[in-house]
Formats: structure tokens, sequence, C-alpha cells
């Protein structure tokens, strides 16, 4: 058993103090357990991850359920979730279909989140729910499921913010990978994203740039 | 779905880890004025609320704000911040950028003129990495310097300081997307000499289009994993 300490940021940055307000509801909790890879995975969001206390959105399994709520509800026709469509549409089907298990742990050796083995059994760390606010944990969701259909296979490119030279890029925009999709949604997002601010939707924005910028060996060749 | 309580080898999963919040941040209060330390939590709460008005609460909120007085309270709250506060000090800076107050003109040229610290992060790939934080605040300020043009705030010698030795290639992108809205035709000319002559001159040619023409996932390559098959045989 690892033990682990937490800093919770001001909520009024993350979207916390707001989404935490309309998820303390149990349809929500009913839905996004049962849906995303929540059930049986429950004892892992005890010992002060939430489970007692799943409307606390100072502990993790509150702020998990905000970044599900984003997931879920971002696009205007939320309910149409065709592979055909936006990404924005179908991000919460990839992972509803592609999520064995979300549970929750202290420590990924610095990870934010891990997709074990390409199992669909996805482990989120203490860096998920506190370093990231609620349409940035919706992103990371999507990224990780796609890891279990493909990993990373490129180094970063000179100038990237990742690590120039290190492992962990995609080759290219048309790989698929778990990038393009964050990308793609945070593209999406920005451009259409229902239920949210302008200033949300531009950070989403920022932080699309910068995956394109940083997370291809071979840059796309556009910009949000 | 049955709960999966087998006990697994070696026994590592069935001690589950234990977190304790040590500590909740909250802006600090760097008014000494309770009614505009409340504005400015009601602004910030307002930034990144939900909902099918949530927008339209930002945009009537921060029309009511934007005096002196004011971008000065944030302003001072972002520099009363720890560097490891990414989310609070993005909020600060774009709710500076969307008041569009010329005063914060000189604070954001300041701001993205500043040397991006050394990563922190023991796994920027998979974790967070703190010079990607550090880069999005300073595109966000890019951001706000290149709206700052429409209010007669020129930034363009920093831009192409930026686009010219900036060791991050988003940086050098939004600077010249900036310098391209700002509309100076020398300052973009300079800046396409510069990144041509620093090797950079791809980033002069890259487009901004819309989402629904970039290149989309392709349905083909989603091939959803079966769920619930049988371990292969060992060894195999």
């Amino acid at each position: 058993m690892a033990i682990c300490n937490a800093i919770v940021p001001d909520k009024s940055a993350t979207g916390d103090a707001f989404y935490g307000s309309f998820i303390c509801n149990q349809a929500y909790v009913d839905y996004f357990w049962n849906t995303y890879g929540f059930a049986g995975t429950g004892t892992t969001w005890q010992n002060g991850f939430g489970y007692e206390d799943c409307c606390n959105t100072d502990l993790p399994l509150a702020r998990a359920f905000n970044g599900c709520y984003v997931l879920t509800y971002s696009a205007e026709d939320y309910l149409n979730d065709n592979y055909a469509g936006a990404c924005l549409n179908w991000a919460r089907r990839y992972v509803r279909e592609h999520t064995v298990t979300l549970t929750a742990k202290c420590d990924g050796d610095g990870a934010v989140a891990r997709n074990k083995g390409r199992s669909g059994n996805i482990e989120l760390y203490s860096p998920f729910f506190y370093t990231k606010n609620a349409p940035g944990r919706a992103e990371t969701l999507l990224h990780e499921s796609r890891h279990g259909a493909l990993s990373h296979n490129a180094k970063f490119p000179k100038g990237s913010t990742f690590g120039e030279g290190k492992d962990g890029a995609d080759s290219n925009w048309a790989y698929n990978g778990a990038w393009m999709y964050g990308a793609l949604y945070l593209w999406w997002y920005f451009a259409q994203g229902a239920r949210t601010t302008s200033a949300f939707r531009q950070l989403a924005r920022q932080r699309a740039n910068v995956v394109i910028d940083g997370a291809f060996a071979e840059h796309p060749g556009y910009s949000v | 779905m049955p709960v999966d309580d087998a006990p697994r080898v070696g026994g590592n999963d069935a001690f589950v880890d234990k977190l304790t919040i040590t500590a909740i941040h909250r802006y600090p209060d760097v008014t000494g004025d309770e009614r505009l330390y409340r504005t400015l939590i009601k602004a910030l709460a307002a930034m990144t609320g939900g909902g099918a008005d949530a927008d339209k609460n930002y945009q009537r909120t921060i029309h009511e704000l934007g005096d002196d007085a004011f971008i000065d309270v944030v302003l001072k709250t972002l520099d009363a911040l720890e560097e490891d506060e990414y989310q609070e000090r993005w909020a600060l800076i774009q709710l500076a950028i969307d008041l569009e107050h010329p005063a914060a003109g000189n604070y954001l040229v300041q701001f993205v003129r500043r040397d991006i610290p050394p990563e922190r992060s023991k796994d920027p790939v998979h974790g967070v990495s703190t010079v990607t934080e550090e880069v999005i605040l300073r595109t966000t300020a890019i951001e706000g310097l290149a709206r700052l043009f429409r209010h007669d705030y020129d930034s363009s010698d920093a831009l192409l300081e930026i686009v010219s030795s900036a060791e991050y290639t988003a940086l050098r992108r939004a600077s010249w997307f900036a310098l391209i809205d700002g509309g100076r035709v020398d300052a973009i000319e300079r800046a396409r000499e510069l990144l041509r002559n620093g090797g950079y001159g791809w980033i002069a040619d890259l487009k901004r289009i819309p989402v629904h023409e970039a290149e989309q996932h392709n349905p083909e390559l989603i091939n959803p994993p079966k769920r619930g098959d049988i371990p292969p045989p060992f060894n195999e």
C-alpha cells in the first residue's frame, strides 16, 4: 500500500467549484460509475480517494466524476456519439468502449495515468486529480483509452516541450494515436464545446496547439 | 458485472493506496479589501463555470469589471502565486486577457520574456511536464498580446524576440500568428525573415484552419478490443 499527500488547487481555477455542484446527484454517479469503468474498483477509491464522500470535490472520486461530466456533455448534441461525427461527440463513447476498469492510485512514477499493458485497465494517479482541470481530465481519459489500441511510436521533435529526442511522441497525425485523439478532442472543444466558457475553450486551444507543435515527430502542418 | 475479488498472485492489488489532503489552496487576498477580493473570486468562478448559460454568465461578469483597480488586483494576485500553481496562474492570466485592458500589456510582455524554469517533472511524457505548463501560460499571454493590438498596444518587439530565439516551437508559432493578427506589415516581414534564417521557415507556412477541415480520425483504426476474452496460454 502506498500513502500519498495531496494539495487541492483553488477550485475556482479548475472548474471543480462549479461541476461539483452538479455531479452530486445519484443519477450522474450511477451513470459514470457504471459507464466509465469504475464498477468493481470500489476498494481503490476508498482510503481518502472519496468513495465514502463522492460529492466532495476536494477528493479524487468527485474530481474524476467532474472530468466524466465534461467528457459526457461537452457536445451540444451529446446523445449523438457516432464515430462518423465530431470527436467531441464520440470521445465519451470511445472511453466507454475501451475502458475496462478505472482505478485510483497514489503514484505511477510521476505519470498522470496509465493504461496498464494496453489492457483497458486504466490507473489514475494523484496528478490526474490535482494538476488537471475538469476538461483536462476528460482529455486524459480519451488519451489513455486510446493507448489500448496504439502506443507512442516516435521520438519528440526539436523544439518540443515534452523533451526533444525522448521516446513518447506519435510519428504523425495520420497514425491516429493517443496524441492525435487528445489534440482532436481539444480542438473540437475549442471550436464547439458546449456548456462551458470561452476561457476554458481558449485553454483547450492553447493545449491543442502545444501538443500539435511538440508531440508529433512530423508536424501536421496546421494550427488551431 | 460481478465484482472480481479473486486473490492476486503477488498480492499487490489487494492493498489499496491511501490519500490524505494536506492543504487546500485559495487565491491569496492581496487587496486588503474584502469586496474587491470577493469580486475577483466571483469572476474566476464564472470563468470556469459550466452549464447552458456558462459563457453568458462569464461575459456578463467581465463586462462589469475591467477598471484600473481591478486589473491591478488580478496582476498582483498573479505575482503572489507559487511557480507550481499552474492552474491558478492560467486562470488569472486568462482573466487579465479577457478584460482586454491595455494596462495588462506591459505585464504580459514582461511575462513572455521571462526564462522558462527547467523541467521539474521526473516523467514529462506521462506526467505533467512543467515546461509544457509554462509554455502554455506564455502562449496564452501571447494570445492576449495579439488581442491588445486592437487596443493600440503594440508588442511587436517582444514577439519578434521570441520568433527569433525561443527554445520551443510553440512559442515561435504563437508569436508568429500574434504578429499576423497584429497586422504590422514590417514586423511580419521581419518575423518571416527571422524564421527562415533560423531554419524555422516552415512555421510561416502553417495553416490555421477550422477543425472540420483538419484530417479527422480514421474510423477503421478504432478497432475496439474485445472484452472478456480468455487469457492466452502460458508463454505465448
